[in-house]
């Protein structure tokens, strides 16, 4: 059999161990071999030693004591493990996996280590890559009661810039129009009429609509009204506002909404902005089908919303509103309305009310 | 790559360097700083890496990133002898201790140490970084992950603080010895640590919560006084600077109570 190259150590040898040469025999005895000396080792125990475990050992007892074999360069230690006889290969086998063992937990160990720092930076990664899905999840999961908080303060923000009116018939008719549009809404809805005179209207997170005075002078029948209180109420039903506030300012403000933490200053700024954000395209369309579904689910004319949008157009010829710079009002809107409209069932409850008893009650301009 | 084989000498009892002949044509590599002085005819060439390295430059920013790992300089200095006659260079320890000379061939060609303790080699011993991977050892026996690796099959001197003992361990024979005390070992030797053994004796015994063990056979060389531990001292007996001390031996053993209590010889 082939002779591997080991280091022995024993008894009558240098500290520093000798060069010798190890050779299996078929009695299953190992002949080692130094320039000077022989060695017949039987009764051997073979484990893992060395730095790291990375070497195998071969130790025997004779008469003047101890010896070591020891085997660490990796083509002797294939060597010896192809020749050992089979009585030994379990325990040679042992000291691989006892070394291989050591290197695994090793890498494992760095592994983890070096995961525990890179992981905030992957989070962090992946937060900015994915960061529409973030807000996403972020935003369905704030709490009804936060939002009405929110919504409480943009309320606080509006008094300040506007007159709002919150009794009259303007009122008692949207909340009359608006309770047939929130059926099963988990919010509580509250309505105002601004004492402005734009064409206008908006939704604050929690279930808060306004509606300008100049929009209720404008219209002609009470499902125009009704058209742009069901889009209003899309807008904060599906949280656009809330998304609005994520996408300007980012996750800081959200996790100090998710937080309840109300005193950032983060969260002042989003409410200043709020009033003036507009929403995108595709929040609008999205705002128009949610609308058109509820006018439906209502059994009101969706016409109306239709018609309120051609009003918008008109107007948008002399001069545009403000309603106009934010809300992307076109006819591509109006024809994917009709389109939808004519598909559907003609048979519509009229509403009740009389536009000239709510102009009446309104604050002359 | 063939070893030069130089002849030596150590000079002094504590504070030592060793001056190394060179016949003519003969190289040795030195850690940056470490040369005291060489006589005409030696030339000094400062290379990157260890000098051993004969692959590209690839090879030789690895090796230079390796060194950077063990605390070494990116570069190292050969020192040649371009003279005619035998010529001396001397590379001084930076502090107190002993130098050691290790003839590899006679070890069976590596030597672990720890890191920084490197000082001199004739040219073509390469140094290389081992990784301590058992994670416990790297942890807790006081040498840390990154140990160095001396190959080669000629004359190395490394370098530590204090006494320096060389002791032969026979197969079996196992030492217990505080952390940090370790300075080099041949590869055959199984190095791992041990629990002090009582709760007691870990937190009041002055000797933290393990000792390296390191378990024959081979040999071994054992410092007296880590540089560390020195350091330690110094800063706190110096009255200037803040005294903060730096994990030797136990809680409450050196530290505070021991400046409070152990008077002013300490």
């Amino acid at each position: 059999m082939t002779p591997f190259s080991a280091r022995l150590f024993g008894p009558q040898l240098p500290g520093s161990g000798a060069t010798v040469n190890g050779e299996w025999q078929e009695d299953d005895s190992l002949k080692i071999v130094s320039p000077d000396k022989e060695w017949s080792a039987t009764n051997l125990s073979v484990t893992a030693s060395g730095f790291n475990a990375a070497g195998i050992k071969i130790s025997w007892q004779d008469e003047r004591g101890e010896y070591a074999l020891f085997i660490d360069d990796a083509s002797a230690r294939e060597l010896c493990q192809a020749a050992a006889p089979a009585i030994y290969s379990p325990n040679l086998q042992g000291a691989s996996r006892a070394k291989s063992g050591v290197e695994r937990r090793f890498r494992l160990g760095w592994a983890l280590l070096g995961g525990l720092f890179l992981l905030p930076l992957l989070l962090l990664g992946l937060l900015f890559l994915k960061q529409d899905v973030v807000v996403d999840w972020f935003i369905q999961h704030i709490p009804v009661q936060q939002e009405a908080r929110i919504g409480d303060m943009v309320l606080a923000q509006s008094r300040l810039s506007m007159q709002l009116i919150e009794s009259g018939p303007g009122v008692e008719a949207l909340a009359r129009i608006g309770e047939k549009l929130t059926i099963n809404s988990p919010h509580h809805y509250r309505w105002f009429v601004a004492n402005q005179k734009e064409i206008n209207a908006f939704a604050a997170p929690g279930g808060v609509v306004v509606v300008n005075a100049g929009l209720l002078r404008a219209i002609s029948s009470p499902e125009e009204l009704a058209g742009v209180l069901a889009h209003e109420i899309a807008h904060a039903e599906l949280r656009h506002s809330l998304k609005g506030i994520a996408k300007s300012l980012g996750l800081r403000a959200l996790t100090s909404l998710a937080l309840g933490d109300y005193g950032g200053t983060a969260l002042a700024e989003g409410m200043k902005k709020l009033t003036e954000l507009g929403f995108s395209r595709e929040a609008e369309r999205e705002a128009d089908q949610e609308g058109l579904r509820r006018l439906v689910a209502a059994g009101i004319d969706p016409q109306g919303m239709v018609r309120f949008f051609e009003l918008l157009e008109k107007e948008q010829q002399f001069a545009p509103p403000e309603f106009l710079s934010t809300h992307p009002s076109n006819t591509e809107r109006i024809v994917a309305l009709q389109r939808e409209i004519a598909l559907l069932p003609k048979d519509w409850q009229p509403l009740e009310i009389d536009l000239a008893t709510i102009r009446a009650g309104l604050p002359q301009p | 790559m063939a070893m030069d084989v130089v002849d030596y000498e150590i000079f002094g009892n504590e504070m030592q360097y060793v001056e190394v002949e060179l016949d003519p044509g003969e190289a040795a590599i030195g850690e940056a700083g470490a040369m005291m002085y060489m006589q005409d005819g030696i030339e000094m060439d400062t290379v990157f890496g260890d000098g051993s390295q004969q692959g590209g430059f690839f090879g030789k920013v690895l090796g230079a990133g390796k060194r950077l790992l063990t605390g070494e300089g990116i570069f190292t200095t050969v020192f040649h002898n371009e003279g005619r006659g035998k010529r001396r260079v001397a590379f001084a320890a930076p502090y107190p201790g002993k130098i050691i000379p290790v003839q590899l061939s006679g070890i069976g060609g590596t030597l672990i140490c720890q890191k920084d303790a490197f000082l001199c080699a004739a040219k073509g011993v390469s140094l290389g970084i081992a990784f301590q991977k058992k994670l416990g050892v790297g942890l807790f026996g006081g040498e840390g992950f990154i140990m160095q690796k001396l190959e080669g099959d000629g004359l190395a001197f490394v370098h530590a603080g204090g006494t320096l003992k060389e002791m032969v361990l026979s197969p079996g024979e196992s030492l217990r010895i505080d952390t940090g005390c370790i300075v080099a070992f041949q590869p055959t030797i199984d190095f791992d640590i041990k629990y002090v053994g009582k709760v007691k004796s870990a937190i009041f015994g002055g000797e933290g919560l393990f000792f390296a063990t390191l378990t024959g056979p081979g040999k071994v060389w054992l410092q007296s006084l880590p540089l560390s531990r020195l350091a330690n001292r110094i800063i706190l007996s110096a009255p200037a600077a803040g005294g903060r001390s730096v994990g030797q031996g136990s809680l409450l053993g050196a530290g505070i109570l021991g400046g409070i209590l152990g008077g002013s010889d300490d």
